[in-house]
């Protein structure tokens, strides 16, 4: 049963991992392309069009966030772990609970906090593109928050295995 | 205040939690401790702030072309025309490594990068030619150093967006220093070869070799003609300079060398995409820090304690990089820059000495850090790759050390070094 529960949970998380980096992905390859629209504007037909810029800024914030969650269960968020590694097995156990309690409450006062934010600026427009200053931030609640869930759906489903099959220390 | 953030910072980071997550964590402590709830949304809006740079988009750029430079068989170029340069010499293949590190860095930011494509061809073939496997993944640890250093560097994008210092001028004053870094570890693999009693390989120089080399590593040559030749004509900006190399190489992986696959593409994006997050969201996160500790006036705080006893810019350049060398080896290195910087820049700035040696000599510590124990990050990418137990190669790490030590301590004390490139090329 609980084998079962982990193994569904480690599905899910797969599919938000895929999800993520693919989403990230898009972004990533949007704010390559605006940077060389922006050269190519500007030699090739000698114009400057001042959104390309803010344009790629906010694709990039949102590569940046969306990805977070499919690093998380990848374990390549830059962490150190050789002290805990070294505690005795007691100790260790303590700091590693705390350590996750503390990995949730982050995550929630960021995903809490960027809504709240991202609401308060909704009326807000950006300079160049005259969207809502509420599309860019809402990258923080949305990708904090994927991230949360993604640390919550750990949780249940253990680490995720290395690519050379060994066991990565779980979040 | 500053206390309690930084011991909620050191307190989390050692016992393993993400980087991004302690430092956030120590800011909202610190936006607690101010005691007033309406400033919470600061936070967000910091971290938010300290992303949103056109110029930090250059990282990701120079991150992707230099992963796909490996998978468009850019990377297997370059060697061969390595080995014609220099793997004649007694010991040839150590300096193949280092030459090879100095032609990927033209390319790549990141030591991380330089150390996991170099090592996993070079170690093997160092060995099969008679190094031992500690030596062999020592010196591509140590010579991997110079990727951060010889432009592009990623290091040098982050000081120079966060001091206001000219990123192109940053690159153009590493160069020197990279290859004096070069020149450092050739030295050393010189000496090792002749202690070892390697004996001479036979072979000599061959102009014929040398040119069919250099013409089936011209496609690889050109990506960092158009990094730091696009930077120095002023035609495009660092950050564009790094999409029209990422543009350059994938066209090159794809109707040059055509080893490039849309497989290895999408992997390519997906992998950047992550390791662009791990970074940029401790860059956000410290951004959080350097505003409370702004609001708390501690680079003001330090830079009169400094001055305070050292006002000689030579003392001053010794005794910050003394300190940056230190918190470099114990913090994980992005982290450290972007902590130590906006406190220590101010104090070089009093101080006279010049933006652009200040910035080369705060990399060059922060990137010796990616080898020393107990957290350098290369020599656990080394390890690994190169499957050489990680305290064999943490006891046999400490030549490459002292030798980047050596080269350190002559930039610092000749500021020439640095300084003269950017002025000859007006920056």
């Amino acid at each position: 049963m609980a084998l079962g529960l982990s193994r569904r949970a480690a599905a899910w998380a797969r599919g938000i991992e895929v999800f993520s980096t693919w989403a990230a992905g898009v972004c990533l390859c949007i704010n390559v392309g605006v940077v060389l629209f922006g050269v190519v504007a500007r030699y090739g037909f000698n114009a400057s069009p001042i959104w390309t810029e803010e344009l790629a800024r906010f694709a990039l914030i949102w590569a940046v966030l969306l990805a977070g969650a499919a690093a998380l269960w990848r374990g390549e968020h830059m962490q150190i772990e050789i002290v805990l590694e070294r505690l005795p097995a007691g100790a260790a156990r303590v700091v590693d609970r705390l350590r996750r309690l503390v990995i949730f409450a982050v995550l929630a006062f960021m995903t809490v906090m960027g809504a709240y934010y991202a609401q308060k600026i909704t009326g807000m427009t950006t300079l160049a593109l005259n969207i809502s200053r509420a599309i860019p931030t809402a990258s923080i609640p949305a990708g904090m928050g994927l991230m949360l869930v993604q640390f919550l759906i750990i949780q249940i489903a253990g680490a995720a295995p290395r690519d050379d099959g060994r066991s990565r220390a779980a979040v | 205040m500053t206390w309690a953030m930084l011991g909620v910072f050191l307190l989390l980071m050692v016992f393993g939690t993400p980087l991004f997550v302690s430092l956030l964590a120590a800011g909202i402590a610190g936006f607690v401790w101010i005691g007033d709830p309406s400033m919470f949304r600061l936070a967000v809006q910091q971290f938010f702030d300290g992303m949103d740079v056109f110029t930090l988009m250059a990282i990701p750029f120079f991150i992707l072309a230099g992963t796909l430079m490996n998978h468009a068989g850019l990377t297997d170029r370059l060697l061969v025309l390595c080995r014609a340069l220099v793997g004649y010499f007694r010991g040839g293949l150590g300096y193949v490594n280092v030459v090879a590190s100095i032609l990927f860095a033209g390319v790549n930011g990141s030591a991380a990068a330089d150390s996991s494509a170099l090592g996993s061809i070079l170690i093997p073939a160092m060995e099969k030619d008679g190094f031992t496997r500690s030596y062999a993944a020592g010196l591509t640890a140590g010579s991997s150093l110079i990727g951060p250093i010889i432009p592009p560097s990623i290091f040098m994008i982050l000081y120079g967006t966060m001091t206001g210092t000219s990123i192109g001028g940053l690159f153009v004053a590493g160069v020197v220093p990279g290859l004096v870094l070069g020149l450092a570890f050739m030295t050393l693999n010189g000496l090792h070869a002749r202690r070892a009693g390697f004996q001479p390989t036979g072979a000599r120089f061959s102009v014929p070799a040398v040119g069919r080399a250099l013409v089936y590593s011209i496609p690889a040559l050109i990506a960092p003609v158009i990094i730091l030749g696009g930077i120095i004509a002023g035609v495009v900006t660092p950050t564009e300079s790094g999409a029209l190399a990422v543009a350059y190489v994938v066209l090159a992986g794809f109707l040059m060398t055509r080893q490039l696959t849309l497989t290895a593409l999408t992997r390519s994006i997906g992998e950047t995409a992550r390791l662009t997050s791990a970074i940029f969201l401790i860059i956000g996160a410290a951004a959080v820090i350097g505003w409370l500790l702004t609001f708390n006036q501690v680079p003001q705080q330090f830079a009169t304690f400094v001055l305070g006893f050292a006002q000689d810019p030579l003392l001053v350049l010794l005794i910050l990089s003394a300190i940056t060398f230190v918190i470099g080896m114990f913090m994980e290195e992005i982290a450290a820059l972007v902590l130590l910087t906006p406190v220590f820049a101010p104090i070089a700035t009093v101080a006279g000495i010049d933006p652009f040696h200040f910035g080369i000599v705060m990399t060059l510590n922060i990137t010796i850090a990616l080898i020393t124990p107990p957290m350098g990050a290369c020599v656990y990418i080394v390890s690994a790759v190169g499957k050489v137990p990680l305290a064999d190669l943490f006891q046999s790490i400490w030549p490459f050390v002292a030798t980047a030590i050596v080269a350190l301590l002559a930039i610092i004390a000749i500021p020439a070094i640095t300084t003269s490139l950017p002025a000859i090329l007006g920056f």
